[in-house]
């Protein structure tokens, strides 16, 4: 089929490759537009573009495949004659002949020769035929620019655009938006400095880009979108600076004046893979596993499922350090973002409304900045914390319920000034409602067990044995003296950080671990 | 040839026409039976004719140029002049034939016919596919 014989809206999206000179037509559109654009919006203009050179492309050849054949008109023998009704099949004029009539309205008759070898008669200089108007053109194309681009075409088209992008380069990308590198405005040493003080003014930030852009003045007469663009890549460049916003949004931070806990992945939440054996987990445990919703958890492990309010059990490292899990469930509820692997949000006390501040650490999958409302709260590892989305874009409201008894026998860990470990029923005065199995009650001050778990740094403890001693330990709390992988779990993690895999893969393949049912383990004597 | 011929089974989409050899085949009487159906002023025009004087017939949707004799050509005229709304009433076999006439003896299937009529296709191919042949509706070979 020739191009003439296409509809001029037929691209295939799927299989469409981004040429040197499609990158050209949107570098050209941008500098002409002087706005950096996200992946979408320049896909739309792809899309626009294409198609209105296609349709200029089409009609070309369609003005070349002959005279359009319209009755009316009078064609000479040897013309070429192009049929709009037959999918602008075009032929040669064989033969001129009068036309044999019975009503005395004279019109000629044409002889057609195809391309294809076949021949037609057909009719010309014939005043009335409904082939007189003209075919309606394909839209014009004003109308095709015009013409809404269909979503499902710019999904298609974007990762394609992004990918050519990433690797031209005379790129720069941005919170999810490109420009040529070429008309970027250049940002100098001095007005980066003023940046800075202006976010240590307000310890640290956040600041919007453009209140930034307020105290560092960029040349006049640059087109406030670019110069934004372009502050906020020198930003980007600049180790200084962290871009921190949810996405959609640019926001800027002094990297320095983060919390430690932001910076640095803090000592409770580092985890040193331990092998271990996941095919020898049961399905009953794969099912507590999914449960437990750790963070450290494989993605696949981890429960999805998207929901508005979320409760879960705190382990000692999240309880030590204020953070809360970002598993698969738990990131619905918390701001993202396209590119930063920081981001800075509110957390909104529940009881009284108090905001503080609240941050996402993507890559290493935790929220931190919950410290003090833990301690305020009188929250303690096996303590329930409730989160939900905020009414504003942006905030979490967390919530403890308070525990009905003001008095209750919990477990109790009393650690040795060498950081030993050993647990005891005990009377304590709970605040907060809890998950019974995973509940350790902590007394006193945490200077021990921090030095303990300071001290494995440099002398890592054996988990195996950190396992062995818990259910020992916790054995002797129980009449049956057996204990559940979730107690289990919970005790390892007040001594290291370990998600619940490798607890259940060596209490599903160790000898000295028995199971007496419903996950409860025995040590074998 | 004709033994071959009735093995062909037509379905719903096996194209129809007026197959006008057939009439001069089977019926003796066929020009004075076809001219019946014509108007005034075709009859006026074939006065002076024999009717079978070859004529340039145009398609009404395509501008394509038919020879066809000049009675089919006033009887095609005829019934495209007097349009769709003239078979109401009529018998199934006719309703057929005045639709082949409307639109040039273009072919068409009973599925085609069915549409254009608004009859049952099943109901417009057991009548054509029959034994007998009414008013020469054949398949085309």
């Amino acid at each position: 089929m020739s191009l003439a014989q296409q509809s001029s809206q037929q691209i295939d999206w799927d299989t469409f490759s981004i040429e040197p000179e499609d990158l050209e037509f949107l570098s050209s559109y941008l500098l002409e537009l002087e706005t950096p654009l996200g992946s979408e919006e320049l896909s739309k203009q792809l899309i626009t573009h294409r198609l209105k050179s296609r349709q200029e492309a089409v009609q070309t050849q369609r003005a070349e495949a002959g005279k359009v054949y319209l009755p009316k008109e009078r064609f000479a023998q040897g013309e070429r004659v192009a049929f709009p009704n037959l999918n602008w099949k075009s032929g040669r004029v064989a033969s001129v002949r009068p036309a044999a009539t019975l009503n005395g309205n004279p019109f000629e008759v044409i002889a057609i020769e195809f391309e294809d070898g076949s021949s037609k008669e057909y009719a010309a200089r014939l005043s009335e035929h409904t082939l007189n108007t003209p075919p309606q053109q394909e839209s014009g194309s004003k109308d095709l620019a015009a013409a809404p681009v269909a979503k499902e075409d710019v999904r298609k088209l974007a990762p394609k655009v992004v990918a050519a992008f990433r690797e031209s380069p005379d790129f720069v990308y941005i919170a999810g938006r490109w420009f040529p590198k070429a008309l970027i405005v250049d940002v100098t040493a001095g007005q980066l400095n003023v940046a800075e003080a202006a976010l240590d003014v307000v310890e640290g930030g956040p600041l919007p880009t453009n209140q930034l852009l307020g105290e560092v003045e960029l040349p006049r007469g640059v087109n406030p979108k670019l110069a934004e663009f372009s502050l906020d890549l020198a930003l980007q460049e600049d180790p200084r600076f962290d871009e921190v916003g949810p996405s959609g949004e640019v926001a800027w931070f002094l990297q320095r004046l983060e919390p430690e806990a932001v910076r640095e992945t803090p000592l409770y939440l580092r985890y040193e893979a331990i092998e271990h054996d996941r095919a020898a987990i049961t399905e009953d445990m794969l099912d507590l596993e999914s449960r437990l919703d750790d963070e450290l958890s494989p993605i696949e492990a981890q429960e999805d499922i998207e929901t508005k309010d979320i409760q879960s059990p705190l382990i000692f490292p999240h309880w030590r350090v204020g953070s809360l899990p970002l598993t698969r469930k738990m990131s619905s509820l918390f701001p993202s973002a396209l590119e930063s692997p920081r981001v800075r949000f509110e957390f909104v006390d529940a009881q009284n409304g108090q905001r503080f501040p609240g941050w996402v650490v993507r890559p290493q999958r935790y929220v931190v900045g919950l410290r003090d409302w833990y301690l305020r709260h009188g929250l303690m590892p096996g303590s329930l914390v409730r989160a939900r989305r905020g009414e504003k874009p942006g905030e979490v409201i967390v919530a403890a319920e308070a525990h009905r008894a003001s008095k209750e026998w919990v477990r109790t860990a009393l650690v040795g000034a060498d950081g030993g470990v050993v647990y005891a029923m005990l009377k304590q005065s709970v605040e907060t409602s809890f998950d019974e199995r995973m509940m350790i009650f902590l007394p006193g001050e945490l200077q021990a067990l921090d030095n303990a778990w300071q001290r494995r740094t440099t002398k890592p403890a054996g988990f195996e044995s950190v396992l062995e001693n818990a259910l020992s330990d916790l054995a002797k709390l129980s009449s049956q003296n057996h204990v559940h992988a979730t107690e289990l779990y919970s005790a390892v993690n007040l001594q290291m950080r370990v998600p619940p895999g490798p607890v259940l893969a060596v209490l599903a393949t160790r000898p000295q671990f028995q199971h007496v049912g419903h996950l409860h383990f025995r040590l074998v004597e | 040839m004709d033994a071959k011929r009735s093995l062909i089974k037509p379905t719903l989409d096996t194209p129809f026409h007026i197959d006008f050899s057939w009439w001069r085949e089977n019926d003796r009487e066929w020009k004075v039976y076809l001219r019946g159906l014509l108007g005034p002023d075709q009859e006026e025009k074939l006065a002076n004719l024999t009717g079978d004087e070859l004529v340039d017939w145009v398609d009404p949707q395509t501008a394509e140029v038919k020879q066809v004799d000049a009675l089919q050509y006033l009887l095609m005229n005829h019934f495209a002049q007097l349009g769709e709304g003239e078979s109401e009433g009529t018998s199934l076999v006719e309703a057929i034939f005045r639709a082949f006439l409307r639109t040039g003896n273009s072919p068409m299937s009973s599925t085609q016919l069915g549409e254009k009529l608004g009859r049952q296709p099943q109901t417009i191919l057991r009548t054509l596919a029959g034994a007998r042949v009414y008013r020469g509706i054949r398949p085309i070979e």
